[in-house]
């Protein structure tokens, strides 16, 4: 703290001086657009997935993610061609390629069904049923399908309407339904052979609720008018629509077929439609026909295969073997005369949970089903099996590291024809990422990555350090020991020294040479996510820039995946690391910096169920480098353990243990324990005298009515470290909390205080222990919030200020940092009169409302009885923030920019001046002219402002930032969902040259002047010479 | 007083020519010669003339003052090249002549070899005058970094070197 506070003296003035000359908005240059910023585009794990039928092969494939992003992917490289990212509420039930567009159906309390444009992803008609929810009772009850006949679709929605909708211009053309609150939900359509004197007509299969389980309800309507022909009712006692399939059919000319599971009575069905007769199959004589049924653990299940209509053949398969991993399938085919399901192929036992998918052959229409597993941790395996020739046709081993990716959790076949039959796998993992594999070209996006929960940016250490001690350890084992003595130290230095010398001629060539004088300024190249993951890549070594900006990023996401990627190459991932089953990962630590000698460290705090309903504690020990585990020889340092408790909190100490220099982490669980991290007894003293003075909260919970203060409790022999309650908070009824101001990582206050107009100082409020809290009364007539800064160490609150009316819907965020507050919200304004807007709102803590008064003594103790003096005040703010943070430098001196993820897919850095709540609202006085402050006004829109200048960077839920070695520049980050990283300086880059700064002409001049004085010297000398003579 | 003589002086080019009138305007060098000797006869008064010619001198730096003011003052507060050059010059040309002080009144010093003690010395006074009148410049400009902002007399001049204070209790969300 001391050496930055004289490191930030001694650039104080230069700094203040440049900042107040420069400009206050400064916008991108435009050369520097795609330079120093890199953006990726995600869109979340695919769920349903939809190839263009073609021969040839589809230019891309269309998906639907978890997310609820409709999406079309380029099948060759991954690239994204479009996205239309739908609101978070509404799901995507269907997607179905119509003539080389897009038809998707999707909603949830409203229900859309729209046609996308396959090439752009416009919406070329949307039809949005009024009133009319997508959900029914029972969960499901939406389909969609294209009829052969016209063209047309026929969509099912909320189980109960049955449209059929003008391809070309979404009108519906017919409407049939049945009462809302019928027990019957229909959820698939089937075009198929008709009966009796009904040629075109539509199955409409549907489950009706029963006392103990559904049975089916099979509606015949007339496909032109829609008209109910006929109803059957067959007999059967099904537990989930999933065990329902429906096969066959696709036109008038082919015959349909349901089969369906019945798990109480363990026996298959099979009905054709159109008639009355079930054929009922024990299920028992099903699994005798296959030897990969012997140690069955599971129920038999229906394998999705994907949608594909006419397909009689299905596939049957189930768990078995102890470990639940194994799978054994078996594939059926309904017999056409009989109506019954015959076993045809026998997939065998495989480990590694396999998948399966299905696909015509362009070029005989034969099935073909695909199974895809993981045959080895570091191999996936594709099995291609041909139903008419029942055997397996292909089979294919690709790499797919286990650690990196986990299981395969479904995948889609597509089968075309390029002169041969060829195929295309895409699949998605467990990690969330989506791949695609054929027989040339192969490659995966991470869409874990949309996931992203947290970043911690760490530096890379410095190159000269790390190779020299590199070297000076690879010449001894004895070295890395310590057991050299100093002369021995020394000379060694000295002959490594000498031994680099000879490189000098070389590093003197290259510093002097010319082509780098004339190098111009960096160009943006084409860059996107999909190549970041690369396998045949080069990663240029993970060495520190000579500004600090380069550093690894480290994202942890909600699939428990960790990546780490390099900010300064377009966030090349540098490693990932899958934790499977469940790790819900907590915290990610920086516990050994990389500045020493030693790799650094971070530390995975992760929940993980305990396999019979509790929680367990995982920790991990990983070399930030690499991504591996972090061995070491002491046993208080082992690479994972874990604690049987569920996860309460987990803080980093600011304190080191001696052994392995690394920052000591205490975990908080829910048996109310605490544990260290070493649990050494060192660090156990350590923390015993630590504990006077720590206090700290456990949960914060959005939605609690109060805050909870707590404190360890260590008894005197080290056996017990416990957590007591010393302070709740209860805030007024109705009140409820709805969010925390973050504050950044890392922090450094330059000034203690402000510097007036007439030269006198409002000294800072220094207390590091004040916490923001915003709490909501939505249930009473006016809805207000409440700020409430609160000490977290004695639970007092130090200010509190409430805004009437405010919107309930709209986000409310808040960010604190050095003795400042920002929160946004959203005002209905308190008469009808009042403008309705976003509202931004600042709080300054000073230690005294007079000037020049600072409260006397060293130390800052939050018991002391002083309360902040606050100035608070708030702007209309002009766009829907939904993210928020503020830039961090070297030193603090650079002045700081807040910084929005906004509700129009950008990132704006807003400089703080501009929300000083200092700001005169009348007419500014000497004073305030002399202290640079800006009349009120409300913010402006300057799309000057905005960091992601035309990108759309979707979905920010959080900013991080972080220091680099110029005090100017800060790195930004911000994701959610989109991953979009900049560099941004509040104060412009004062301390580096400009880019278009011309070395070469200075140099030239410098050239210039020396040849001239080679040249004019002897003639001087001579003319001296010639004067003395006369 | 020219009587007459037989011998000649040459050591003295006086030529009792009575007989000759001197010319209109015309002074002979005895004249002037017997004058300054008449003069350096009386020491006393040379030593008065001393002292007031020191007094002089010692008094001028004070009749600049006003103008000096006046120019500080046309200058303006603000910190520029002009305001900043006329202050230092204010600062530093006093400092110079305190310094350079016993140059400036060497000329007055009396002839005689005897060492004087200071507070003896008939330039005592005037030499004292001197330099308070070099301090009032420097006042000044003293008054003048003041009123520009420069002299570290405010809180937020000491701002930088003030300690944070270390917090005793560390809590953590």
């Amino acid at each position: 703290m001391m050496m930055r506070a004289h490191y930030s003296r001694a650039l104080l003035l230069l700094t203040l001086l440049i900042a107040f000359v420069a400009p206050v908005v400064h916008a991108l240059d435009e050369a520097q657009a795609g330079v120093i910023d890199w953006h990726h585009r995600w869109i979340g794990t695919p769920r349903l997935t939809a190839t263009p039928k073609t021969v040839r092969g589809s230019p891309h494939v269309f998906v639907a993610t978890e997310k609820n992003v409709v999406a079309a992917v380029r099948t060759k490289t991954g690239e994204l061609i479009w996205r239309q990212m739908l609101r978070e509420d509404e799901d995507i039930h269907v997607i179905r390629p119509v003539n080389g567009n897009l038809f998707v159906l999707s909603g949830s309390t409203k229900t859309n069904a729209r046609m996308l444009d396959g090439k752009t992803g416009q919406i070329i008609w949307d039809f949005a049923p009024a009133g009319e929810p997508a959900y029914s009772a029972s969960g499901f009850g939406q389909a969609a399908t294209v009829t052969a006949e016209d063209g047309n679709l026929i969509v099912i929605n909320q189980g109960i309407h049955i449209r059929k909708l003008s391809a070309n211009v979404g009108t519906p053309i017919w409407h049939w339904s049945i009462e809302e609150g019928s027990p019957t939900s229909f959820f698939a359509v089937v075009e198929a052979k008709g009966f009796d004197k009904h040629d075109s007509v539509l199955y409409v299969i549907g489950l009706t609720r029963g006392v103990a389980a559904f049975s089916l309800e099979i509606a015949v309507l007339d496909s032109n008018t829609g008209e109910r022909i006929k109803t059957f009712n067959p007999k059967s006692s099904i537990l989930r629509y999933e065990d329902v399939q429906v096969l066959g059919g696709g036109s008038f000319e082919k015959t349909g077929y349901v089969a369906w599971l019945e798990t109480e009575n363990k026996q298959l069905g099979t009905l054709k439609l159109g008639s009355d007769r079930v054929n009922h199959q024990t299920l028992k004589s099903i699994i005798d026909e296959s030897s990969g049924f012997d140690q069955i653990v599971g129920p038999l299940e229906f394998e999705y295969l994907g949608p594909l209509e006419g397909r009689t053949a299905f596939v049957l398969s189930a768990a078995v073997g102890e470990y639940h991993d194994a799978k054994s399938a078996i594939l059926l085919e309904i017999d056409e005369k009989t109506s019954k399901a015959l076993v045809t192929f026998d997939f065998l036992e495989r480990t590694g949970f396999s998948v399966f998918s299905a696909a015509y052959k362009p070029s005989t229409q034969d099935l073909v089903i695909l199974r895809a597993y993981r045959a080895e941790v570091e191999s996936g395996l594709l099995e291609l099996v041909d139903v008419t020739k029942h055997e397996t046709t292909m089979q294919h081993e690709f790499e797919l590291a286990h650690d990196q990716f986990g299981h395969i959790t479904s995948a889609s076949l597509e089968l075309f024809n390029k002169g041969q039959d060829q195929y295309r796998v895409s699949f998605t993992t467990m990690d969330g990422s989506f791949h695609s594999y054929a027989d040339t070209e192969r490659w995966y996006r991470e869409e874990s990555l949309a996931y992203a929960t947290g970043v911690e940016l760490l530096d890379l250490p410095e190159r000269k350090l790390w190779t020299q001690e590199a070297d000076e350890l690879a010449h001894d084992a004895k070295t890395a020991e310590g057991h050299l003595s100093l002369i021995d130290r020394y000379t060694q230095r000295l002959t490594m020294h000498l031994s680099q010398l000879k490189d000098l001629p070389q590093f003197l060539i290259s510093y002097a040479n010319p082509s780098s004088l004339f190098r111009k300024a960096p160009k943006a190249v084409p860059y996107s996510e999909v190549g970041i993951g690369a396998s045949n890549r080069t990663l240029s070594p993970l060495y520190r820039d000579q500004f600090g900006v380069r550093k690894l990023m480290i994202v942890s996401t909600g699939k428990g995946k960790l990546v780490a990627m390099d900010t300064a190459n377009k966030g090349q991932i540098v490693w990932s690391r899958q934790f499977n089953w469940g790790h819900d990962i907590k915290n990610v630590f920086t516990v050994r910096p990389a500045n020493l000698r030693l790799p650094p460290l971070i530390a995975v705090v992760a929940e993980t169920g305990d396999g019979s309903g509790g929680h367990m504690i995982r920790m991990y020990r990983l070399n930030a480098l690499t991504g591996q585990d972090y061995e070491s020889e002491s046993h208080f340092f082992p690479s994972s353990s874990w604690i049987p408790a569920g996860y309460k909190n987990a803080i980093k100490l600011p304190f080191e243990e001696s052994e392995e220099r690394t920052q000591v982490i205490v975990i908080a669980d829910d048996r109310m324990h605490l544990t260290t991290f070493p649990t050494s007894i060192e660090v156990q003293e350590h923390f015993k005298n630590f504990a006077d003075n720590f206090y700290f909260l456990l949960d914060k919970k959005i939605g609690a009515k109060s805050l909870n203060g707590y404190k360890a409790i260590v008894s005197a022999d080290l056996e017990r470290m416990d957590i007591e309650p010393t302070w709740t908070l209860n805030f007024p009824e109705d009140e409820e909390i709805v969010t925390f101001g973050e504050r950044p990582n890392y922090e450094v206050m330059a000034s203690l205080g402000r510097v007036l107009g007439d030269r006198g100082v409002m000294y800072k409020y220094q207390n590091p222990n004040y916490v923001t809290v915003i709490t909501v009364a939505a249930k009473v007539a006016v809805p207000f919030m409440t700020v409430y800064l609160v000490d977290i160490a004695k639970g007092s609150i130090l200010y509190q200020a409430t805004h009437d009316n405010i919107g309930l819907d709209q986000p409310i965020l808040a960010t604190q940092f050095e003795n400042n507050v920002v929160y946004t919200f959203w005002s209905e304004g308190l008469s009808t009169y009042d403008a309705r807007g976003y509202q931004v709102a600042s709080l300054e803590l000073y230690e005294s409302g007079v000037r020049n008064d600072r409260i006397k003594g060293e130390t800052f103790s939050s018991f002391s009885s002083q309360r902040p003096h606050v100035i608070a005040q708030s702007f209309p703010f002009p766009y829907e923030a939904v993210a928020i943070g503020v830039t961090t430098t070297k030193a603090g001196i650079s002045s700081k920019d807040l910084l929005f993820g906004l509700g129009r897919d950008s990132v704006m850095a807003l400089n703080h001046r501009w929300l000083d709540p200092r700001r005169p609202t009348s007419a500014p006085t000497a004073m305030d002219k002399e202290e640079m402050l800006v009349p009120y006004g409300a913010i402006q829109e300057d799309t000057r402002m905005m960091l992601s200048y035309h990108l759309e960077v979707a979905g920010v839920r959080k900013i991080v930032t972080a220091p680099t070695l110029l005090e100017s520049t800060s790195v930004v980050v911000a994701y959610g969902h989109d991953l979009f990283v900049t560099r941004h300086a509040p104060s412009k880059t004062f301390d580096i040259l400009n880019e278009d700064f011309s070395k070469s002409q200075l140099l030239l001049t410098i050239m210039v002047l020396l040849v001239m004085l080679v040249i004019t010297k002897p003639m001087m000398d001579r003319k001296e010479l010639k004067e003395k003579w006369f | 007083m020219a009587t007459k003589q037989w011998k000649f002086d040459f050591a003295s080019p006086d030529i009792p020519r009575k007989s000759v009138i001197d010319p209109p305007g015309y002074l002979s060098s005895k004249d002037v010669a017997t004058r300054a000797q008449k003069k350096s006869q009386s020491d006393d008064d040379q030593e008065l003339l001393k002292v007031k010619k020191a007094w002089d001198v010692a008094l001028a730096p004070g009749k600049q003052l006003p103008m000096q003011a006046f120019m500080l003052w046309m200058s303006g507060n603000s910190v520029q090249i002009f305001s900043v050059a006329i202050t230092a010059m204010l600062m530093f040309s006093p400092i110079r002549a305190i310094l350079n002080m016993a140059q400036v009144f060497d000329r007055f010093e009396s002839a005689s070899g005897v060492k004087q003690s200071f507070t003896e010395s008939a330039l005592y006074l005037p030499k004292i005058t001197f330099i308070a009148m070099q301090l009032l410049s420097i006042l000044l400009g003293m008054w003048k970094l003041n009123s520009m902002g420069l002299l570290p007399t405010s809180h937020s001049d000491w701002l930088a070197f003030q300690d944070p204070k270390t917090p005793i209790e560390f809590a953590s969300m």
